[in-house]
Parts: C-alpha cells; sequence; structure tokens
C-alpha cells in the first residue's frame, strides 16, 4: 500500500439505474448461472438426442407394409382364438376381437419398431424443458437470494445502498427476468430441435394423412404456445425461490423447503384431502400448462389406509380454468414475496 | 459532527442467551475530521453501534445521526460519503477481487479507474483477477478497505482493520488511516482492540463498557480522565531510601507504591507537597516527575469492572 488515496468528491445516493445494473453485472457474473443454464441444456439435448434415436420418418410404403402385417396378426389371432378348445363355443363371439379394417389402419402405425416424432412428443420435449427450466429458475433465484446471506454480504451492500426495499424489488425483478430468460431459451432449444426432429422424423401430411395433421401448422402452434405458457411460470419459480431464500436467509432452506414442499405436503394433501388437490402447486400448473383441468372426485368418505374418514368429499367434478390457476399461482408467489420483504425490512442484518 | 448518538438502546433477544442489551443508553458526538477510536471489551457493544450507524442494525431507542442524517431514514442521502468496514471482511466470495470493487463502483457510479488505483494501492494488482474465496484473511482485509475507500467518503468507519495483517501491512493501514484522518475531508472512526493501535492513530477516543459510555473525548483528556488526580514518579538514590520514602508518603495519607529499582510512584497532583514532606523527613528526590498513563492504563482502569465480571 503505497500509492496515494486518491481524493474524489462525496457521491450522491446510489441511483437505481446503477442498483439494476450492479444487480445484473453481479447476477450475470455468477457461475452457478452459467453452470445451471450449461447443465439444463445439455439435458434437453440429451432429451431430444433420445427422441432422435427412438423415432424415425414414415412413408406411405412403411405405413402399407404395417398394415398388412398388423391385418395378418390380428387375423391369425382371431383364427387361433376361435379355434381355441380352451374356450367355450358360447363365449367365443365376445372373446374373440377382429379390429375393423379403420382401427387396423390407425394402429398399424404403433407396430412399427419406431414411430414418428408427434405433436405428443413435442409436447414431452417441451414439458422437459419448461419443467427443468423452472427448476433452475428456483434454484438460481433461491441461490441469488442466499448467497449475500451465506457469505455475509447483505451488510456490505446494504452499507452502499441502505433503501432495503429498492434493494429487494431490484434484485427480486433481476431474479424474476434470469429465471424467465433460462426457461425462454430452454423453450426456445426445445422448439428448434423439436422442429429439427420433426422435419426428418416428424409425419408428412401426404404419407399419412390421419396423422399428418398433427405437424405443421397445428403442432408447431400448440408448441409454441406451451412454451409460452412456461414463461411466466419461470418468473414465479424465481419470485418464489427468492422470496423463501430472503425469509430463511438460506439458499439451502430455500431449495429444501421449496422441493419438500412439493414433493411431501403436496403428496400428502393429494392423497388426504382430494377436495385440497385443486390448490396444490403441481395441480394448478398442469391447469395452467394444459389450458384448464377438470377432474372427477368421488372418494366420499375419504379415509386414510384403514384409518377415521378424514374428510367428507361431496362426489363432483372439479374445474380449474389456466386463468384461475395462474392467478392461484401468482398469489402465492406474491405472498411469498410480501413476507419476505417485511421481514427484509423489520429484521437486522447481521 | 459527524456522529451523533443519543440515548441509543439495543437488546438482544434469544432463546438460549435469553435477552442481552447490547448498547444502553449511548450517547457520543464524534466531531468533523481527524480520527475517533472506538475501544472497548469484547461485547462491549462497538459492533452493534457500528451496525447501528450503518443501519443494518435497528436500535430499539434512541436518536442516531450519520453526517447529520437521521438513521436509517435519512441514511441514504449520506451514504455514498460513508464508507464502512464491519467486523471480519464482507466480500463476495466467489467474484473475483477486482469483479468485487468494479460491482461496487457501478452501484455508485464511480469511475473503473477508481478500481484499478485503488487495487494497485492495496498492493492487490497482481491477485486482482484471483477469486476472493481463495484470498488469505489479510488479503480480504486489504480489498476490504479498498472498497471501503472506494467511494473517497467523508466518514470512513473502520472495525478492526488490521486484523489478519502483516506487521508492514499493519504499519501501513495505519499509516493511511493516519492519513486520512488529517486530510480536513475524511472522519475516521477505528473500532478496535489494539489499545497501541488506538493510541498511535488516535485524536480522540471513546471507551465503553457494557454498552455504555465510560469515557470520551481527545486522547489525553481521556488519560488524564483514567489517571484520577494524577501520580507523580519520585526518583531516590537507592531501593532502601525509597523504601522509607514510601513509609513516609503513606504515613501522611499518601497511595505511594514502590517502584523498583529505587522510585516510588504517589498518587498526588502537587508535586511541591510531597518533596517537601521528603525534605522534611531528610530524603532527597534525584527526580519529580508527572507519570502519564498510557492509553491501555486507562482502558484497564476504566473498564475494571468489566474486567473483573470477566
Amino acid at each position: 500500500m503505497s500509492t496515494s488515496t486518491g481524493s474524489a468528491t462525496a457521491l450522491p445516493a446510489p441511483r437505481l439505474r446503477s442498483l439494476v445494473r450492479s444487480e445484473v453485472r453481479r447476477a450475470t457474473s455468477r457461475r452457478a448461472l452459467a453452470w445451471m443454464t450449461a447443465l439444463a441444456t445439455l439435458a434437453v439435448l440429451g432429451v431430444a438426442a433420445i427422441m432422435w434415436f427412438t423415432t424415425a420418418a414414415i412413408d406411405a410404403g412403411d405405413l402399407a407394409g404395417a398394415t398388412d402385417r398388423f391385418r395378418a396378426e390380428q387375423q391369425q389371432s382371431y383364427e387361433q382364438c376361435l379355434a381355441d378348445p380352451a374356450i367355450p363355443e358360447s363365449e367365443k363371439q365376445n372373446a374373440c376381437w377382429r379390429p375393423t379394417e379403420q382401427e387396423i389402419v390407425d394402429n398399424a402405425i404403433w407396430t412399427l419398431p419406431k414411430q414418428p416424432f408427434d405433436a405428443g412428443t413435442l409436447e414431452g420435449l417441451l414439458i422437459f424443458a419448461g419443467g427443468i427450466g423452472t427448476l433452475a429458475a428456483i434454484m438460481l433465484a433461491a441461490s441469488a437470494g442466499g448467497a449475500d446471506w451465506g457469505a455475509r454480504t447483505m451488510g456490505l451492500l446494504l452499507s452502499w445502498e441502505p433503501r432495503r426495499q429498492r434493494v429487494f424489488l431490484v434484485r427480486l425483478v433481476v431474479a424474476m427476468v434470469i429465471g424467465t430468460m433460462v426457461v425462454a431459451w430452454l423453450a426456445v432449444l426445445a422448439l428448434a430441435l423439436g422442429a429439427a426432429i420433426a422435419s426428418a422424423h416428424g409425419l408428412a401430411a401426404d404419407a399419412v394423412p390421419a396423422l399428418g395433421a398433427q405437424f405443421r401448422p397445428a403442432a408447431m402452434d400448440q408448441g409454441l404456445e406451451l412454451a409460452l405458457r412456461w414463461l411466466p411460470l419461470g418468473a414465479l419459480a424465481a419470485a418464489g425461490g427468492f422470496g423463501v431464500a430472503m425469509l430463511t436467509r438460506s439458499t439451502g432452506w430455500a431449495i429444501g423447503a421449496t422441493i419438500g414442499f412439493v414433493a411431501i405436503v403436496e403428496t400428502i394433501v393429494q392423497n388426504l384431502w382430494a377436495w385440497g388437490s385443486q390448490w396444490l402447486m403441481q395441480t394448478n400448473i398442469a391447469a395452467w400448462l394444459q389450458g384448464g383441468i377438470q377432474w372427477r372426485v368421488d372418494r366420499n368418505p375419504v379415509t386414510y389406509g384403514s384409518g377415521p374418514v378424514v374428510d367428507e368429499v361431496p362426489p363432483g367434478t372439479i374445474f380449474i380454468t389456466d386463468t384461475r390457476a395462474m392467478a392461484w399461482l401468482a398469489g402465492l408467489a406474491v405472498v411469498a414475496v410480501l413476507v419476505s420483504l417485511v421481514g427484509f425490512l423489520r429484521r437486522d442484518v447481521e | 459532527m459527524v456522529i451523533e448518538l443519543e440515548g441509543v438502546r439495543k437488546t438482544y433477544s434469544g432463546v438460549r442467551k435469553g435477552r442481552t442489551r447490547a448498547v444502553d443508553g449511548l450517547t457520543l458526538a464524534v466531531p468533523r475530521g481527524g480520527v475517533h477510536g472506538f475501544l472497548g471489551p469484547n461485547g462491549s457493544g462497538k459492533t452493534t453501534t457500528i451496525r447501528i450507524l450503518l443501519g443494518l442494525v435497528a436500535a430499539d431507542a434512541g436518536e442516531v445521526r450519520v453526517l447529520g442524517a437521521r438513521v436509517p431514514d435519512g441514511l441514504a442521502r449520506v451514504a455514498g460519503s460513508v464508507g464502512a468496514l464491519v467486523e471480519s471482511p464482507q466480500l463476495f466470495p466467489a467474484f473475483s477481487g477486482r469483479r468485487n470493487l468494479q460491482i461496487l463502483a457501478t452501484l455508485a457510479d464511480v469511475p473503473p479507474s477508481r478500481v484499478e488505483e485503488l487495487l494497485e494501492f492495496v498492493g492487490l494488482a497482481d491477485r486482482a483477477d484471483d477469486r476472493v474465496k481463495g484470498y488469505s484473511l489479510g488479503m480480504r482485509q486489504r480489498l476490504a478497505i479498498a472498497a471501503a475507500m472506494l467511494k473517497s467518503p467523508e466518514l470512513l468507519i473502520l472495525d478492526e482493520p488490521t486484523n489478519g495483517l502483516d506487521p508492514a501491512g499493519m504499519v501501513e493501514v495505519r499509516e493511511l488511516i493516519r492519513t486520512l484522518g488529517s486530510d480536513g475531508r475524511t472522519t475516521v472512526f477505528l473500532s478496535s482492540h489494539l489499545l497501541g493501535e488506538v493510541a498511535a492513530v488516535c485524536d480522540a477516543v471513546t471507551i465503553l463498557r457494557r454498552g455504555r459510555l465510560v469515557a470520551s473525548g481527545d486522547v489525553g483528556q481521556v488519560l488524564a480522565m483514567a489517571g484520577g488526580g494524577g501520580q507523580l514518579r519520585v526518583g531516590l538514590r537507592d531501593a532502601d531510601e525509597a523504601a522509607r520514602a514510601a513509609t513516609v508518603l503513606a504515613d501522611r495519607g499518601f497511595t505511594a507504591t514502590p517502584a523498583p529499582p529505587n522510585a516510588v510512584v504517589v498518587a498526588a497532583a502537587d508535586g511541591s507537597e510531597v518533596n517537601a514532606l521528603l525534605g522534611t523527613a531528610g530524603i532527597w528526590a534525584h527526580e519529580l516527575a508527572t507519570v502519564r498513563p498510557d492509553l491501555e492504563r486507562a482502558f484497564l482502569d476504566l473498564t475494571a469492572d468489566e474486567e473483573a465480571a470477566l
């Protein structure tokens, strides 16, 4: 230490723009972001590779051959059934099934060793990408919120910008934006990979008219809609992860509590209180992604094992619209954030 | 005043330790300029006070002002003029030293050149791109000092700034503190358990005990306060004469303690009275000097209750 100490004039209070720039700089410098994004990207690439190797393009000839083989197999089974002495003659009409020609055409494709990449497979890829992206968003946000407590750097940060509300909100927004961007990246990647696999292994409309409609334009449009539906989930997941981390002041607790809640508490509720399932995060995420869901609750009364009656649920249909699902999930995230903010404003920073 | 505390109280409540009063009605005023030492035994409330000043911990009662701004509400207005190093160095461990300073510089719109200047200044330019988690305690301390100085603060709050530094580093930091304290613009509020450090660099000092102020003022004033009515050192011809002098003085009601090999320390402010007494007894002093208590003695005296309790 041997040079001048400088003599700049005193600085004004930090500006909001500077705080945002600083937080963005800090967030994007974190290795966790690079690592987690890289791992999630690899996972999506891996699943896409599996889909590539387990699907194949088929043409009209493949389908015709499969149809012929399937028809012959079904005919042979039917004849064996009819000739089976173990089956009483009076029951053979019911026991021995012969598919119609339409059923043969519709099902023949599934007898091929590899099926084409269709809308359902694309949906699976997008659900995987969105799910892993959302998980990454939770972990990144929880890590961003908890790291300062773990390293005891919150005091350093607040000695530069003492307006806690501002610090909290800026960090929350940055975490949400990063969470959304990670999900968006993985969704775009999955869509691109899906489109690439579909172009090579997808059904061609002219080859299989009955199934061709599962792709372009409808399938890709649906895929895009599903991808877009993941984005707000990524933002809410980040908000929740950040909120819990700031509340518990620990990354580990935040991630553990979130995963524990979803894996344990929600499973228990699902099994013990059928009617309450509509308020679970998993249910509402599914409802949001699927554009609304409904199911029938018919366990009345509800018991757990041989235990006493734990619920008196009248049978009925539960219907959750996607709007209601999103409103509920957003409400949960807002509550987590508000409780966390109040704690941050009131509690001492050691 | 750069720091004003009035009747500040802070109590911590815990399940295991129960209620602990860390700061108990503390009133303190630190004038602008110079280096103000902040002394006290462990657990006397120094760090809690500093945390209150920075708005990290909320006081239960009392008024706190930093650079005229009320804490915590007005702290944002003066945050750009307050640099702080609190307890152990708090830095982002996963980032390099340079990145740490760059992030803070971005937050306060400090020009990037200042980062390089300070890295050079604290001797970390060569290791600036290494991650902080790989730094030694001394290196972290240097980086934390650089971070505190990044804003060119009017008030620099340093909590144990030489912890972990090697002797040469300690000397350099003390020189730096001294330089900053004498630039006419910066006030350094230095909390330290190293009495020698405080004595060497501070113009004024505040001593805390159990969260309460026991002494505050210029170092000289505090030393005088600790020294009570003053002490005299009486030099004599040999040890026998010193023992005889101690007896004579004790007979006259003075507290006199032999100070080997051939002196007596007497609790008295008036040297002529002591000299006259000894002369009457046929004892002639070779030396009569006022004993100036050092800060260590003052500290121990003023916090004696605390030490005894410990």
